[in-house]
């Protein structure tokens, strides 16, 4: 029983490439189905995202080939163009290989989490459609585990990256909590739209729009109320806020209500003066004010900073957050790969004691089979005994086996890995029935049943 | 009991000092190395460094309580005894709202300031040999005009550091530098919420020790020139200092800055006026 695994992705293989293996949900059943049904294939999961496209399989030897063939014969992309993209792993590098995965090691945005729900929708639709079976639903919930721990150990998964997270990230250090603050919009820009949806997603109630023309203000206060759908791709399942639309003479005044001020309009010269910011200040008894000038040329003055309580952040400052974060999750890496080798050494635990089960189970039963019948046998012809003298001859024979039979059960239990050649000699020396490989799927089920992580 | 507890009192004392010292080290050290409050697990190290200078203060306050029950009278006579008992009351505060404003990075200025004090409460051990005057304590009054002051002083210890806390904060957004301490200091608004409490709180108990104080001094004494007296003037400063910043805040709506640095130097004046200045009468 050997893990395979093939696959390209964002690194290997240019988008050209990736989209030509991309799966789409209606094809995954077939897909699953196609890969099922090869030769020497057991179980088949598909990872297949916008950044990769992964097949993982369980079988025989001859499983590996059958991967290939699968590209060639469901995607029909000739192998041969795809070869120098392709990455090929086996067993404990397959399992390293997902590991990283489900971590974010891999991918584009470093530490990401969306992977993670991708590699548990891969989990849960393989096991829909019947291609699961124990050793890559062990090997997936494991990856998926990994992934959390990566996450909740380090700080891989931590800070901002995007500029939209990074202006949350910084309300935040002023504000603390979110909830009860306002948000004033200067500009009806997609990017100002987008920064506003973070800090609404965040816990911001209250929203106000200021454009030029004053039709788009409404519109963009409209999307915010929830009045109208959004093209934006973000807004969908995010909470609505209150909002109102502010024509463009009137915003100076509304900068007593606001707490966080995004300014992305296309004018050329600055619209928001150090003056109008210091007035509205005097007017807010100096309550924090955060202004966020996303626009290229900058909209607010930057003097306005040098004022007290006044947190003036342009595009490039939030860039530098990000950058700052993305450095810092780069620091984390190594920790990650600790993680995941240690989460790779428990894999191969599981996977050497996976071939000893079942040897193991056939050799206690074949000692208690041994024992029962020997021992009946015996009492057959001892009918003399009294009930008492039958259970110290049967606790004799229990107690000869069982001590006969704990060393070389201990040792299959411990030293399988190891040494998994004894495994294949205990189940000869014993003259055990039945294959090891067969028993697999049955003696294996029970260990299966522990940790719940099923989406 | 009591006279183990008098006997043994200054070596429970410098145990109590090495507890905090330590404690206050491993508080450091998880700061520096980027001790995460907000990772949800905290790596094992980080944990153990975590929990260990959590036990060495509980630890240390249980010590400090047994030292304090042996010093009597002079807790509330002497000026060692009364820092010995802010040192205590401090870290025992700090233990029970430790998560107000980041357990690691509020300890990190906490413990030092009541390692100060108990360590000036060393100066004078044993105090127990140092005999009360007896009139002094003949009356309740000065347990009580003691106690508030205690209660102002750690009221008026935490927000100095929670001032500390915001001008680090505020400098660091200020300067734009966004990288290491930052995430783990407080909000500006959770700390500046949290000076104008504690300065609140502080201030009503500050005035009412004072208060009190000065009435039962000229009881005691009708003809002490409590008004020539500089620790008294000195208090009466501090009190005015509290009093601006919480004025201000509360009326003209002052904030930020400026603001809370009146409460840093409030604290200075505070320490000064404990520590500086001796009573006339002494």
């Amino acid at each position: 029983m050997q893990l395979f695994s093939l696959g390209l992705n964002h690194k290997t293989a240019p988008v050209e490439v990736r989209e030509q293996l991309a799966l789409s949900p209606s094809r995954l059943p077939q897909a699953l189905q196609f890969l099922r049904h090869a030769h020497g294939v057991r179980e088949a999961a598909i990872l297949s995202t916008c950044n990769r496209a992964e097949i993982y399989a369980v079988g025989t030897h001859e499983a590996a080939p059958q991967l290939e063939r699968f590209l060639d014969e469901f995607h029909r992309v000739p192998t041969q163009r795809l070869t120098q993209h392709l990455y090929r792993h086996a067993d404990a590098d397959s399992a390293r290989h997902l590991f990283r995965v489900a971590a974010g090691v891999d991918s584009l945005v470093l530490g990401e989490s969306e992977i993670l729900g991708q590699v548990k929708s891969a989990l849960s639709s393989a096991q829909q459609h019947g291609a699961m079976g124990n050793v890559l639903d062990e090997l997936f919930r494991r990856a998926i585990a990994c992934g959390k721990r990566a996450r909740s150990e380090t700080a891989i998964g931590r800070g901002a990256l995007n500029v939209g997270s990074a202006a949350v990230e910084l309300a935040r250090q002023i504000f603390g909590p979110l909830a009860g603050h306002t948000v004033l919009i200067l500009g009806a820009g997609k990017m100002s739209a987008l920064t506003a949806q973070h800090l609404v997603a965040s816990g911001a109630h209250q929203v106000l729009v200021a454009n030029r023309t004053y039709e788009r203000a409404q519109q963009l206060a409209r999307t915010f109320n929830g009045e109208i759908e959004s093209d934006l791709p973000l807004l969908s399942g995010i909470p609505t806020a209150h909002s109102e639309a502010v024509t463009w003479e009137e915003f100076p005044r509304r900068l007593v209500d606001a707490d966080i001020v995004i300014a992305s309009t296309r004018a050329p010269h600055l619209i928001l003066s150090a003056e109008t910011v210091a007035a509205a200040m005097k007017a807010r008894r100096h309550r924090p004010l955060f202004l966020i000038d996303i626009a290229v040329p900058r909209d607010i003055d930057p003097a306005a900073h040098q004022l007290d309580n006044v947190f003036l952040y342009d595009i490039d400052d939030l860039q530098g957050v990000v950058n700052t974060n993305l450095a810092q999750r780069t620091q984390e890496l190594s920790l990650v790969e600790q993680i995941i080798e240690s989460e790779v050494g428990d894999w191969n635990k599981w996977m050497g004691a996976l071939d000893a089960r079942p040897v193991l189970a056939a050799l206690a039963q074949h000692a208690a089979q041994v024992r029962d019948t020997e021992t009946e046998a015996a009492l057959a012809q001892l009918s003399h005994l009294s009930e008492r003298d039958q259970q110290i001859v049967r606790g004799l024979a229990r107690s000869i086996s069982g001590k006969l039979m704990h060393a070389p059960l201990r040792h299959l239990r411990q030293s399988a890995e190891a040494f998994p050649g004894d495994v294949e000699a205990i189940h000869r020396a014993f003259e055990l029935n039945g294959g090891h490989e067969n028993d697999t799927q049955s003696t294996c089920k029970e260990n299966n049943s522990g940790d719940g992580d099923a989406p | 009991m009591m006279e183990w507890l008098s006997r043994t009192e200054g070596t429970l004392l410098l145990w109590v000092v090495a507890a905090y010292f330590v404690a206050m080290i491993l508080l450091w050290a998880q700061l520096f190395f980027h001790a995460d409050d907000s990772v949800e697990q905290p790596r094992p190290w980080r944990q153990a460094m975590g929990l260990s200078s959590r036990i060495l203060l509980w630890t240390g306050v249980a010590l400090h309580l047994l030292a304090l029950t042996g010093q009597g009278g002079a807790l509330f006579t002497l000026r060692a005894g009364v820092a010995g008992l802010f040192g205590f009351s401090l870290i025992l505060v700090f233990l029970v709202a430790e998560a107000r404003l980041g357990r690691a990075i509020s300890g990190a200025f906490i413990v030092p300031v009541a390692l100060i004090a108990t360590l000036y409460s060393l100066t004078e051990t044993p105090l127990h040999r140092a005999v009360p005057q007896p009139e002094l304590l003949e009356t309740q009054w000065l347990v009580v005009h003691v106690s508030m002051i205690v209660i102002a002083y750690v009221a008026l210890a935490f927000a100095f550091v929670a001032s500390l806390l915001y001008l680090l904060q505020e400098g660091l957004l200020k300067r734009k530098q966004l990288h290491g301490l930052w995430q783990r200091l407080p909000s500006l608004q959770v700390a500046d919420t949290l000076i104008y409490r504690a300065t609140g709180f502080g201030l009503a108990l500050l005035s009412l020790g004072l208060f009190i104080g000065i009435v039962w001094q000229q009881r005691h004494q009708p003809d002490y020139p409590v008004l020539r007296d500089p620790k008294v003037l000195f208090s009466l400063l501090t009190w005015l200092t509290f009093a601006v910043y919480l004025s201000a805040r509360r009326w003209l709506g002052w904030r930020g800055r400026r603001t809370n640095l009146v409460v840093v130097y409030g604290f200075v004046l505070m320490v000064i006026s404990f520590f500086g200045m001796p009573h006339v009468i002494q």
